[in-house]
């Protein structure tokens, strides 16, 4: 019985074999496909770089590393980037240079690269106003990208590149507030270049009770009904046939410059979620050119107080600071710049606490490698 | 800033990831998922996951084994994998309280007496298994179209708590203007999600009570003939998911 049992398996198990073999499943492809769409946007405009995944190689991952460099003749600069998840755990830092980024991140929930429905990452690019009509130029990662899965194994990353063409009417520059739960009736500022009144806005999660145009540059739309606006498709479109599509999420805007040039240059990308109160630490001893750091993003309609205490391995409070951030403020530096230039020694502990919910970020800074890890905080009243 | 590939720069992030000495053992993952977190060793092991990446990867995909959410075409897959393997390889990959609860399922497994030493070796079963895994992980894997599922509400899906799903439901004369449940103890929030039958999200949104209206624009997508698919998923005031109402199916009537 047994020995016809396992006969009929191992006959199964060839045909599916040949037959997988033959018809060469994608989920063999070694590595992670990546898409870029083409995009048009006019001189002075923004493009929205969008890493979208194959979904042939939709698969959980835990996080990755990656790099780009955008052609200076067609962009001057890097005006937002982001990364994108269903559940919005993904979390990382990007360290900008003129229009060359490299990106550190990590997905605690391995929810990155499931979901064929949101770019993996965005990049916001500021087209140089002087780029000429039809002036074109490839958007792709650094063939050294690559991507941790669940069993922690690194996966190339292999880019279907896209082509960005200088030209069209109409591009969106920033959505605010791009991120966060909103009740019906918030006003959605919707920025831009080449809005008229004329030009169409679909968003197919979202519904609006108004859209009205304020000038070129800007278009609001209230809300019909509450809704969560981080990583909605929001689409113009103009009666030429130009149109931008753009992922929106909450882009912070700096409250203060990190005085270490690393932090400086660092983008903190923060998980949606969120938190009243969060622990960085304990704290490891650093090797030569490394520094701790924090990142604190508000993306609460109230102004958030926060207090950060730094403690002992023992539980004593050593010092105390804090700070207010505004909605869709954030910060970046040093744990010394937070705590009057005294660098917080390995075994205490960085407690945060906030009087509304706000975005928190560990951040570990190699100066000599000019790079930024970043680390989850430990965070108290909510289960991952 | 250089272009050649770094592998130390991946190394960092692996490292990030990897599994450390204070990394909690699967029983402690186990005991997180399906005990309150309501004592000091409870709190210490959930205050560990929130900030270790292999801890909470760890947690994610154990919450997905033991509350499997089947997709839509996976079944048939799912059914015929259940149906082959044995007990004893499922054991190893759940959580001890669960196995518990089939302890006399011994009595109703007539198969088993075909595993017994009296008709077998060790060694042949084992192979068998491997051979059965190998053949279910080529199935599963073969490129095929999504399919429809016949009736993805009556899958046997264990969940931690079960949302009644009032609407839409079945074949529908006209497109429905909200989605309805029941509310289910302890959430304080809702999460939705409507789908393609191949479970590509077509809209998602969060609400406080026990139903929400479908924006028009999503609306407009509900076409005659096309099954869609939705669910909603329960969470409490931490956020956690404390339950869901499964996948639930409708479909707008062809006119005739």
């Amino acid at each position: 019985m047994v020995s016809k049992l396992v006969g009929f398996v191992f006959a199964v198990t060839l045909v599916l074999w040949a037959d997988h073999g033959k018809k060469g499943g994608g989920a063999d492809q070694p590595g992670f496909e990546v898409k870029v769409p083409n995009e048009t946007q006019p001189p002075g405009g923004t493009v929205q770089v969008k890493f979208m995944p194959d979904p042939t190689s939709l698969a959980p991952m835990a996080g990755g590393t990656g790099r780009a460099a955008f052609d200076l003749a067609s962009f001057s600069g890097i005006d937002g980037i982001e990364l994108f998840s269903g559940t919005g755990d993904v979390l990382g830092a990007a360290v900008i240079q003129g229009t060359q980024v490299q990106v550190r991140f990590l997905s605690p929930l391995g929810t990155f690269g499931t979901d064929a429905n949101y770019p993996l990452m965005t990049i916001a690019l500021h087209v140089n106003p002087k780029a000429s009509l039809g002036q074109q130029s490839i958007l792709t990662l650094d063939p050294s990208t690559q991507f941790i899965n669940a069993s922690n194994q690194a996966l190339p990353v292999n880019v279907k590149p896209g082509t960005f063409t200088a030209g069209g009417t109409v591009s969106i520059s920033n959505v605010i507030p791009g991120g966060g739960a909103w009740p019906a009736g918030t006003v959605v500022r919707l920025l831009g270049t080449g809005f008229q009144a004329a030009t169409s806005v679909t968003a197919p999660g979202l519904s609006f009770s108004a859209v009205t145009l304020q000038s070129p540059s800007e278009i609001d739309l209230t809300l019909a009904q509450g809704a969560t606006l981080d990583g909605e498709q929001i689409v113009v479109r103009n009666p030429d046939g130009s149109e931008d599509t753009y992922f929106s999420y909450l882009r912070g805007v700096p409250a203060a410059k990190s005085a270490v040039p690393l932090f400086a240059a660092t983008w903190p990308l923060f998980s949606t979620l969120t938190h009243t109160a969060a622990a960085l630490g304990p704290l490891q001893a650093l090797g030569p050119g490394q520094l701790y750091g924090l990142g604190l993003q508000n993306p609460h309609a109230h102004t958030a107080q926060i207090v950060l205490t730094l403690v002992s391995s023992g539980g004593a409070s050593i010092a105390s600071s804090g700070l207010n951030l505004a909605f869709g403020a954030r910060v970046a530096g040093a744990l010394s710049e937070f705590f009057n230039g005294s660098v917080p020694a390995p075994g205490t502990t960085v407690r945060v606490s906030s009087s509304v919910p706000i975005q928190i970020l560990g951040l570990l800074g190699d100066t000599s490698a000019t790079t930024v890890t970043p680390i989850i905080v430990g965070q108290v009243g909510n289960s991952w | 800033m250089e272009n050649s590939i770094d592998d130390r720069e991946i190394q960092v992030i692996r490292a990030a990831v990897a599994a450390t000495p204070a990394c909690l053992p699967i029983e402690k993952l186990c005991s997180l998922l399906h005990e309150p977190r309501d004592s000091d060793p409870q709190l210490l092991a959930a205050a560990h996951v929130a900030a270790c990446v292999h801890c909470s990867i760890e947690l994610s995909l154990l919450r997905e084994f033991e509350f499997p959410q089947p997709q839509a075409g996976e079944e048939a897959a799912v059914d015929w994998i259940a149906a082959r393997l044995s007990r004893d390889v499922s054991a190893r990959r759940s959580c001890p309280q669960i196995i518990g609860r089939d302890r006399d399922a011994g009595r109703r497994a007539w198969w088993r007496a075909m595993f017994t030493p009296r008709f077998a070796s060790s060694t042949a079963v084992a192979f068998a298994t491997v051979l059965l895994l190998i053949s279910a992980i080529l199935y599963v894997r073969r490129p095929m179209e999504p399919r429809l599922a016949s009736s993805p509400a009556a899958a046997e899906v264990q969940r931690s708590t079960s949302i009644v799903a009032l609407g839409p439901l079945g074949e529908l004369a006209q497109r429905p203007a909200t989605i309805q449940w029941r509310d289910a103890a302890g959430a304080s929030s809702y999460r939705i999600l409507l789908m393609e039958v191949d479970r590509t999200a077509l809209w998602r949104a969060d609400a406080s009570g026990s139903e929400i209206a479908i924006p028009e624009r999503v609306r407009s997508r509900i076409v005659p003939g096309k099954t869609l698919l939705w669910e909603v998923t329960a969470r409490s005031a931490s956020g956690s998911e404390i339950g869901s109402s499964g996948l639930q199916r409708f479909v707008l009537k062809l006119n005739k």
